[in-house]
This record gives structure tokens, sequence and C-alpha cells, in this order.
């Protein structure tokens, strides 16, 4: 692999790497020990069997430990929500629901004031 | 040099100073448990806090190198306060056992409770069940009084580098014991006893066996006959009453008869006899053998210990010759036996012995028996002849001089040496020149082989050759030297080293692991110079001048390294691996 | 489908749940004005806003909307869809949210994916510095920034790197204390999980501006998934030449490596620590020579937290001054803390200090769990002390937490409600350090040990009145002479919960009573006996027969014999044994 230079790095800091709709799951240890693993099985199993064309992502944790598994969830032209304690119920209604008919789910949605 | 202020007081010491150190300027005595000169401060009991005026902190001030202008405080009520505490904690683990206990009167613990007026026990006893250790039968280990000072593990591990002992567990269980929880005659213990002289507590104390010379004194079937090492007659003193390095031999002498002995010899007798013997195996190869160099000298069972458990390698090149007391021991069941027709079986032969691992020695192969009986029966250490003597109703400082036994009891200066590092070396010295060049050597006296230097290199010339000698003392130094001959003899190169000398104690006997407590460098020189001095006074300086061996040799034993000579003074070595399990 | 607008609805009241009347009127009046099909108004767990009663979201322009009362509803929607009117009057700005910037790619990127982290400007400081700036100048901008060690001590970060600059032993090291061990707190293994390549980033910085050649990360073993990312992060770097030899052609060499703990809070002290890493005894070495002078293997170390360092690469990218601008006049920047305990919304949060503690657990993490009052916070673990509810406006910083008695530490923050006792929870802290005590020094080794027999005499109903003096002898002691700050803060909680809560010590050791009940030997087993039907089943069931009377006097439970088993209560159909 080519070693980075100067020049590489700020033109890497230019890129979006975040087009298109995705769905990221929050796969840190809090994450995992309320069972994030199983919740990032299901959207990826399903979305595939069902067609549905989204980007399954993971990332680090978001910070509201007590709603884990949490879900962000940009697709189907709606802005960008969070869903917590989704377990596999809850990933498969957001999937029937949110991604394929552009639904919100009802009562699982965290949006928290932040500054980053 | 820096200026500060202790109590108001001015000091000015050089940079680095600690700040116990720079206190003792200006006669301020910081108390102290954990701390020991020889060793680098552990700073773990806190009894040494202080204040410094602008800092929030109380520092340690064994540890802690005093600043520029820093002004300190050593006492006040806050202070003494703490320490009281902390005191009282560690009394709080420490079973109350004083007045049954070895270290009665010389332990720094109760020194420390006596001096802070601690009449109270205000906390609960926490009392652990530990099993007692005595399986080495040379030092017994007591875990219930030890404090966690950490002072026999960095003795044993950086000062010995043999590491019998570590830190097990942590917290209030945290315990200082073999590695695996096995016994100490398990372990790599050489039982040196440096651990036990440095010991603050009744933690780890020699193995008593004052009680069997009782029996055998009070036993009037048994001729018992007494030798004493060079390195104890300077050094009982302390316990007795006089400066230390006092030179009390003769009067010792007068102390044997009272309490009962009835032949009075000395081990430096026996360490004449290894200077003929070994001084003739080291020209043999010197002159002959060249490929059996370095001889390394063998007369310290730690060391013996050491090698065979460490070094297998360098088994070949250590001295066949016992150490200076087995022989002495050997000789009274046979040569002085039949000189003065006492029944060998009746001969009860007592070592007074600056050390610990003579007590291991003394059964630790097959040529330890080599009159037919146990050459030598028991092993007593200064501290437990000083205890004897005390208990004996001797007034000791009004003794009047004796001579001992000349049989066994004559030596000369080159033998009384050997109590100090470098003594050996000096001895065989002298009569390895005699034996290649037939001559007697301008100075006798070699001074670089002498002192506290970890090792000691010389150069020597001998009738055109050089003789390559090595000091080493304290078995932490020995790595060096020993890497250097094992690499030599893998290059194929010639050695680094013709002759060796090592001392598993440092300052050589004089500082054993069964002398009296409270040793420093300061008192080791002492006791190094009341040896040479004791050189110095001698008519005879050259073993194989001594008298008494020369009849010995004429009347018995025939040549050196002789049949006889070979049978009585000289034993072969096992290896084995540093555990027994 | 053209663009509907998208509501959030939420009823913040504190003492109940209406959103899905609300959300049911608010559809009912969308479809009455004809705009049903223009929005969607979906009920949301949490907005983060509490106790402003109904509160809609407009999720697409992000503007919240509170106090909005079933009759504004309308008047709301014709303003919003319709352009009817105005309803900035129920405009509503959150003023104490959070400020992630340590966490500010925690949630946001794939820790194992370094081009998303080089896309949030990762790595732009190590180019910075290592082509534009000297150490000289990275130092300086740390000390503009006014950046402390986020580990707990506060030391001045920039000042530590200076020691080990201006050291002359020219081997130099870094080593990351990953070993986080207070009970409660994961903010760096969050961090290390979420963004590793921050932490990276920051320790090549940290070398560079030390002049060290080779850095190490101090992870505690029961931290799997942090040490896989790091190991991640660090491949990833050497194999684009962020790690090595000649990093960006600046000549500057630097190597990193992972070094595991084995399960000794003790080895998050840093002489222990550079204890363990050299492959001894994890025991605390006396103080001086502090690391910056002689560390590992003797020769200058910096030793930093994972917050600290996760810090560093956003102070070159954004200059000093940026950071010193947030926080207070002696502690700049911001604080994660792990909210556990009795709160709504436990988990991780990122505030600028100066924030209060009643902002931050009433305003950020949704207050007391099932609106109880609150008793106490309790801040920095094992060594912290308690803040009850009386100074909940202490500003979180290391100045104000310290004259409160307690400490910011690594960041733990435990809410206390009335049904925890300030017996046990100091008791429990100080359980934590006698374990894990290392045994090295008599202060700490027998006096924690002595201090928490004291607190389990008193827990069980047998203290006296002489213990409490004792615990205070002890503590200073403790506090005095120990040789690490784990014994010198260990009687801290204790200390702290004895200033604040002294009733509760009385309590216990003179009526032996815990109010909390948490004590349980201390619990009383009576008869209430307006309830008691005298049927015998507590008689019959109790183990010890304490149980005794009649039908015409009563039943009494004889409090000597007592062992309180419970079982008398667990029995009882008519509710009449009282526990207390």
């Amino acid at each position: 692999m080519k070693k980075l230079n100067k020049e590489d790095i700020l033109a890497a800091s230019k890129t979006n790497p975040y087009t298109g709709d995705y769905v990221k799951v929050g796969i840190s240890t809090c994450g995992v020990a309320a069972g994030a693993q199983d919740t990032l099985n299901v959207f990826e199993e399903e979305t595939k069997r069902l067609g549905i064309k989204v980007d399954i992502r993971r990332c680090g944790c978001i910070g509201m430990c007590y709603a884990e598994p949490l879900v962000e969830v940009s697709a189907a032209g709606l802005p960008k929500v969070t869903y917590g304690k989704v377990d596999k119920n809850v990933a498969l209604e957001i999937i029937q629901e949110h991604l394929a008919h552009g639904r919100l789910v009802d009562d699982y949605i965290f949006d928290m004031p932040m500054n980053r | 040099m820096i200026t500060a202020r202790i109590n108001g007081i001015t000091v000015k010491v050089p940079v680095g100073t600690t700040i116990l150190e720079a206190a003792k300027r200006v006669q301020i005595k910081i108390p102290t448990l954990c701390a020991h000169p020889d060793l680098p401060a552990r700073a773990s009991c806190g009894i040494c806090i202080v204040k410094a005026k602008g800092i929030n902190k109380m520092l340690r001030a064994c540890c802690t190198p005093i600043e520029k202008d820093m002004d300190i405080i050593t006492h006040d009520a806050e202070i003494v306060e703490i320490r009281r505490t902390v005191i009282e904690l560690i009394l709080s683990k420490h079973p109350n056992e004083c007045l049954t206990c070895t270290r009665n009167h010389t332990c720094e613990l109760q020194q420390l409770a006596a001096d802070f007026g601690i009449l109270r026990e205000s906390f609960p006893q926490i009392e652990p069940k530990v099993p007692y250790d005595d399986s080495t039968g040379a030092i017994a280990v007591d875990r219930r009084k030890c404090i966690l000072c950490g002072r026999c593990v960095d003795v044993c591990q950086v000062m010995q580098n043999v590491w019998a002992l570590s830190f097990l567990d942590r917290g209030i269980d945290a315990r200082v014991a073999p590695a695996g929880e096995i016994t100490l005659e398990e372990s790599p213990c050489i039982r040196c006893g440096q651990c036990s002289a440095h010991c603050p507590t009744g933690a780890i104390v020699e193995h008593d066996d004052t009680p069997k010379v009782w029996a055998a004194l009070q036993n009037p079937e048994l001729h018992c006959v007494v030798q004493i090492a060079p390195a104890v007659r300077v050094a009982i003193g302390d316990i007795l009453g006089y400066p230390p390095g006092t030179n009390l031999t003769r009067k010792l002498y007068a102390a044997f008869r009272r309490l009962g002995f009835d032949s009075v010899f000395d081990t430096n007798f026996g360490a004449d006899v290894t200077i003929v013997e070994e001084g003739t195996e080291f020209v043999h190869r010197f002159t002959k053998a060249p490929e059996q160099l370095p001889l390394i000298t063998s007369c310290c069972p730690a060391w013996v210990d050491f090698m065979e458990k460490y070094h297998h390698d360098v088994v070949p090149h250590f001295s066949s010759c016992k150490s200076p007391h087995q022989i002495v021991g050997a000789l009274a069941k046979t040569f002085y036996a039949k000189k003065r027709r006492h029944d060998p079986e009746n001969i009860f032969v007592v070592s007074i012995m600056p050390c610990t691992a003579k007590k291991y020695e003394i059964t630790r192969s097959k040529e330890m028996y080599a009159s037919g009986y146990k050459d030598v029966d028991i092993v007593i250490t200064t501290r437990e002849l000083a205890r004897m003597i005390k208990q004996s109703g001797i007034d000791f400082n009004s003794l009047v001089d004796e001579d001992a036994d000349s049989i066994l009891g004559e030596y000369t200066g080159a033998a009384t040496i050997f109590g100090v590092t470098g003594g050996v070396m000096e001895a065989a010295l002298r009569t390895a020149y005699y034996a290649i060049t037939g001559g007697k050597l301008a100075n006798i006296e070699f001074e670089n082989v002498r002192g506290f230097d970890g090792v000691k290199e010389g150069a020597i010339p001998i009738h055109g050759k050089t003789v390559k000698v090595a000091v080493a003392h304290g078995i932490g130094n020995v790595e060096y030297v020993l890497n250097r001959v094992v690499e030599a003899k893998r290059k194929g190169e010639e050695p680094p080293y013709h002759f060796i000398e090592v001392m598993a104690c440092p300052g050589g006997c004089i500082g054993g692991g069964g002398q009296p407590y409270g040793v420093t460098n300061q008192i080791r020189a002492a006791r190094a110079a009341g040896l040479y001095s004791d050189d110095r006074d001698c008519a005879i300086r050259y073993s194989h001048e001594n008298p008494s061996l020369k009849a010995l040799y004429d009347e018995y034993i025939g040549k050196p390294l002789g049949e006889r000579a070979h049978h009585l003074f000289h034993t072969g070595y096992t290896t084995y691996s540093e555990y027994k399990r | 489908m053209s663009k509907q607008t998208i509501f959030l609805l939420r009823d913040t009241s504190l003492t109940q749940d209406n959103t899905r009347d609300f959300q049911i009127l608010f559809l009912k009046i969308a479809r009455d004005l004809g705009v049903e099909d223009s929005i969607q108004a979906v009920r949301a767990s949490d907005l983060g806003i509490y106790d402003k009663g109904y509160v809609v979201k407009d999720l697409n322009n992000k503007i919240t909307y509170a106090n909005i009362q079933e009759t504004d509803i309308e008047k709301f929607l014709k303003a919003t869809i319709k352009g009817e009117g105005s309803v900035d009057e129920f405009k509503y700005t959150a003023d104490k949210c959070q400020l992630r910037i340590v966490l500010r790619n925690c949630g946001l990127i794939d820790p194992e994916n370094i081009e998303e982290y080089m896309a949030q400007q990762g790595y732009c400081a190590l180019a910075k510095a290592l082509t534009e700036m000297t150490p000289e100048t990275v130092i300086d901008e740390m000390k503009k920034s006014g950046l402390r060690g986020r580990g707990g001590a506060g030391f001045p970060t920039w000042m530590k790197w200076s020691f080990a600059r201006n050291s002359l032993d020219e081997t130099r090291f870094v080593v990351c204390n990953a070993d986080e061990g207070d009970p409660g707190a994961y903010m760096d293994r969050s961090i290390l999980e979420g963004d590793p390549h921050a932490v990276v980033e920051g320790m090549i910085l940290a070398g560079f501006a030390i002049g060290a050649q080779r850095g190490f990360f101090y992870i505690r073993a029961e931290y799997p998934l942090a040490i896989k990312r790091i190991e991640t992060a660090i491949e990833q770097a050497y194999e684009r030449g962020l790690l090595g030899n000649d990093i960006l052609g600046s000549g500057f060499n630097f190597d990193l490596e992972i070094r595991l703990g084995a399960g000794a809070f003790v080895c998050g002290e840093e002489t222990a620590l550079i204890e363990s890493i050299e492959g001894k005894r994890g025991t605390p070495r006396p103080r001086p020579p502090f690391p910056a002078d002689k560390g590992l293997w003797n020769h200058p170390t910096i030793i930093n937290n994972v917050e600290t360092l996760a810090t560093v690469a956003q102070i070159i990218n954004r200059g000093g001054e940026w950071l010193a601008a947030i926080g207070t006049e002696k502690s700049k920047g911001t604080k994660v803390f792990a909210i556990t305990g009795k709160v709504k919304n436990s988990g991780l949060v990122e505030i600028p200090m100066g924030m209060t503690l009643g902002e931050v657990v009433f305003g950020i993490a949704g207050g007391v769990l099932g609106g109880r009052k609150l008793m106490a916070v309790q801040t920095g673990g094992p060594s912290g002390g308690v803040i009850p509810l009386k100074l909940i406006d202490t500003k979180v910083s290391y100045e104000h937490l310290a004259e409160v008695g307690s400490i910011m530490g690594s960041g733990g923050l435990i809410v206390m409600d009335e049904d925890d006792c300030m017996v046990d929870i100091p008791r429990f802290y100080l359980r934590f350090c006698v374990e894990e005590s290392c045994g090295k020094c008599a202060p700490c080794r027998i006096g924690g040990f002595q201090m928490l027999k004291i607190l389990d005499r008193i827990a069980e109903g047998k203290g006296v009145e002489a213990d409490l003096q004792q615990l205070q002898r002890i503590a200073k002691g403790m506090q005095k002479a120990s040789l690490c700050a784990l014994g010198q803060t260990a009687p801290n909680p204790v200390l702290s919960t004895m200033k604040y809560f002294p009733e509760e010590y009385r309590q216990h050791v003179e009526d032996k009573k815990c109010r909390a009940g948490k004590c349980t030997k201390m619990v009383q087993y009576t008869i209430d006996q307006t309830h008691c039907k005298k049927c015998k089943l507590c008689v019959v069931n109790c183990p010890v027969g304490a149980i005794s009377g009649s039908r015409e006097a009563g039943y009494v439970v004889d409090q000597v014999k007592c062992i309180k088993c419970g079982t008398c209560y667990e029995v009882c159909k008519f509710k009449a044994i009282v526990r207390k």
C-alpha cells in the first residue's frame, strides 16, 4: 500500500464517504452487550432478502447507552433519525416501515440535542 | 551543593542527598522501618514521612532528594500522630509475642513501638493462619511476623540473584514466600541467611541449634570440642558491648572453656590446611594443566549450593578442597582422636560460624562423613553463641585471655583473613608464590583484592608469568565474572582469570547471614580491619609455615593432595535443578 | 412523493406520558386541516428535553417547539405547513447540551475504517505538526489550550510533556493509560472502540512533541474489543506510513505497540503501570523521580489518559485558543462522563467544563429514575466523594469539585436516590480498594482493611461511637502516608459521606437502623397488628421461633432472636409484616 503524504491526508479530509442510504448500527461493547450483533444480522439478512438497497454500516458508542441497541437510519428520502432499543423485532419493523415504505416507526426514536 | 532547611536549621549537602541523610547532618534522626543502608529505598512502610512547606503531600524522607530551599519539618504533632497510626496498624497485623521471640530486644519494630510509647492496641488483631517454614534447617520463616518491608526480597533477588523469595498475592493477603508456595527447602534457596540478617523483625531467623549444644555439653560421655571461624571473633563484640571490629579471640577461647568445652580449636587452622591443599591444586593447574583453569574457591557452602543448582558448567573448575571447618572436624575425629586417645564416636564437634549455610553444609554429601562419623556435629551462628554466653552467667568482659589447643588451634595470619572478601585469595597467593618460586613476596598484602567493590580484579606477576585473579562477593556480582569465563571458553580463548574467589555474603564472611544484626558498610569495614590487624600481629603469615600444620602433615597426612589428604580434605559435587518440585 | 414534514412528538412531563393521546389529536387536526399527507407525526421515545410539556420537533428544519398545548395544535400546523401566522413563541433551544469534541466521531464513523476517520480531518493534525510545526510549537499549542490530564489528576498536559522534552536523556517513551479501572467508568473504552485512530494520532503527536521513538498502549485485558480495534488501527496506520520510519517524509520515526493489563486496578497508577510494562510486579514506585524524568527503564516517559490523547489532534487542528475558549478559568475544554446509577438516561455524555451537576443530571440525563428524589451524586469513583442535593449546582470543573470535597476523577458519575444507603456506598468503594490494594505499603494494606472491618460492623448494627473516630484517624493516616493515590484517596468516599450525611452514620451506629434498608443485617421485621389476621403462618415458618404471642395479645417478633431471613415477610398473605 502506498504511504501517505501531506497532500493525500488533506485530500482525504475533503471527501464524504457518506453518500447514499444507510443503516448504521452501534457495535461497541455497550451495544453488543444489549444484542446489537443480532440487530445487525437482521438488517444485513433481511434487506438482502427483500432486495432493499441500503448500506449497512457500523459505528462506535453513540452515547445513549441506556437505549442500546442504537441504529441510525438515513433512507427513503427521510431525514436522519436514531432508533433505540432496537431488538430483532423492532429491526424488522424499521425495515418494513421506514426502509420499504418511508414511514417512521413510533416509540423508538431518540433525538438528543448535542453539538459536535 | 545545595542549601535547605530542616526544622529551621540550615543544612548544606550535595545534590541528590535524601532528606533522611540530610537530616542526619543536623543531628536529626527521622524514624524509619523498611529502609536499610545496603538496599535502595523501597519506601513501603510510611514511617519516615515529613512535611515540606508549600507541598501539600507528605514526602518520604528515605527516597526523596532534598531540593534547594526546601523547608522541611520532620516532627510536629500531625506527623507524629500519623506515624503512630501507621505503627499501630502494623502492630495490628503482627503477633504480640515479643517475650518469646528470637528478636526480643533486637527487633526494629519493637524498638519503634517502644520509642513511640505505644501503650495500647488500638486496632483489632488480624491473625491469618500461615504455615511456619523451617524446612531448610538453617533458616526459619515465621510469616506471621512479616511486615512486608521487602528487604529480604530485594536481598534475595537483587543482591544475591538467587530469587528464592518473592512477593505473592496482593493487598492484605500479600506475603513473602518462594514462588509457587513451595517450602524454602524446595526452592532455589542457598541458605546464605542474608535475608535473616536484614529482616527487621523475627519473621526470618536462624534455626536455633543451641539446645543441642547445651545437651552435648551436659552429657558427661561426650568429649566436646569447639572451633571458631575468623569472622566471628571480630563481630560478636557488637552483641557483648564492644566497638565494632574488636578482636575477641582469646577471651572467646576462655569463654568456651567456661561453657564446658573439653578442647578449643580454631577454624583458622583448617584454613591453613585449605591453603596448603588448594594452593597445591592451583600450582598444579597453573603450571601443568592450564586447560583446567580457572580454579574457583569452594569454602563458601552457599556458593557451592548456588553452583550446584545454577551453574553446572563450572563444576570442573571448583577446587575439590573442603571448607576449613569441615577439615578441622574431620581431623578432630581422626588425627586428634588418635593422638589424644579419645574414642571418635564420643567426640562432639561444634563449629561457631558467621554463616547459616554451614548448618546445611555438614550433611550435604558423604564426604562430610570422611572420619567415619559426622565430621562436624553441629553449627551455631555468632548470634546463637552470644545467647549461650549471656545465658551461662559468664562475665565476658572480665575473662582472662587464654590460648587454644594448638594441635588444631594454631594459625597464621594468612588463615585469619579468610573471613573477609579477598582473604582466601591473598592467603593462597602467598603460598602459591612460594610454591612456584621458592621465595617470599616483597609485599605480602595484596591491596587490589581488598575492599568492598563487588568484583575486584588483579594481575600478580609470579616468576615471569602473570596470575590473573578475580574476587567477587555477594552472589549478585558473580554473574559478571562467570559470564566472562564462559564466554572465553565458548570462543576458545584464554580464560580471563586463573583463580577466582567467591563469597556469597557481601564483605565476605564478616557480613555473613549469622552475624550480629545491623550491619552496614562501616561495620563491615571495621570487622575487616580487625582481621587485617590480626594478620599483621601474627608472627607467621604464610599458611605453609604453620608449625602445627607441618607436624600434622609429617605425622599423619603425608603429601598435599595425597591419598589421605584426599580422603579427609577433599569432596565431590553433584548438580541438581534449582527447584526440588 | 413530495417531501413530507416530519414531526417528532413527545410528552416531556416528568409525571405522566400522554404522547399517544397527543399524537392522535395532532393527526386528527391535521386531517381536519387537510394536511395529513404532507406530514408524518411520529411518537419519539426521548427528545432530550424534560419538563417542557408537549414538545414537537420539526426534523427536516431541526427546529424544536416546546410547551405546545392541545389548543395550540391548529395554530401550529397552520403556521408550519400552510405558512399562516407564526409560532416562534414556542421555539425552544436547549442551551445546556452536550459538546462532543472527544466523542465527535463516536457513533459517526466506522472505527475500523481509516478512510472514514480521515474524512473527518483525521491525521490532518499530524500532517500539520510534522510539516509546519516543531515539537516546541506543538507543546506551546498544548499550553495555550490549557488541557489538563483527564485521568483524574488534572496535571497540565503541556507541562508533563515539556519535562520530558527538556530531559538530557534522549530515549523517551509515550504511554497511553487505558487501564480504566474505576467501577462504572467506561469512557475510555468507548473512545478506544469508537474512535481508535484519534488516540493513535494523539500518541504520535505526543511522541513528536517530546521526542520519543516508541509508544505503548497499556490496555486492560478485560477490554478485548478495544484491544482489537486499536490493533486494527495501528496496523492501518503502519500500512499507510503514519507509523514507522520517516513518517510523512519528515524524518520522524515512531513505533507503537500494545501491552495488556492483567486484572490489577493499581496498575492504572503511573509508576505501577511502568513496573507492569517492565515485566515486574505492579506496585508503585516512590516519587520523585517522576515518570517524565525517570520512567520506563529509567527513561523519561509521559503517561497520558485516553481522553487526553484523543483531544490532542483537535487542539493542533483548531488551535489551543479554541479549546481554551470552552470551560472555566482553570478547567478548559470538555469532559466525558459515564452517568450511571438511578438516572433515566444512563450513558456517556460530554459536557463543557463549567456546566453544573444539576444541569447534567436533570438537563441532559433526564433526571432521577422514576421521578424519585435525588440524594447525591458521586464523582471520581473509589477516589471521589459524594455531592449532596443541596450542592447540586456545583460546577463541573477540577477546582469546583475539589472545593466540595470530591474530585473530577476519570469521569464516573453515579446518581443516587433515597433508596441508597450512604454507609453502604462508601463501603462498596472501600471494599474495592482493599481488594485492589497491591499490599506494598502498610497504611493502605492494613489501614484500608481495618477501615473496612469497621464499616462492616457498622453495617451489621454492631458499630459503636468510637468507630467513627477510628475511621477518621485511619483515614488521615492513609491519606498522608500511603505510597500512591489508591491508598491516599481510598478513604475519600467514607470521609465525604461522613461529612454530608452524618445523620445516616449516627442512625447506623446509635439507632442500629439503616434508613434506606440496604444494610440488610439491620433490617427490622415487625408485625403490623392492624393487618395481622393471626393466622400464625409466620410463627410456624420462622426457622428460629422468634415470633410468639396469642390471639388475644397479638403476635410479636423477638428482635434479639430474629435472624432477619425474611421468611415471615414472604409467607404473610396479608402484608402484615413490616420490613424496614
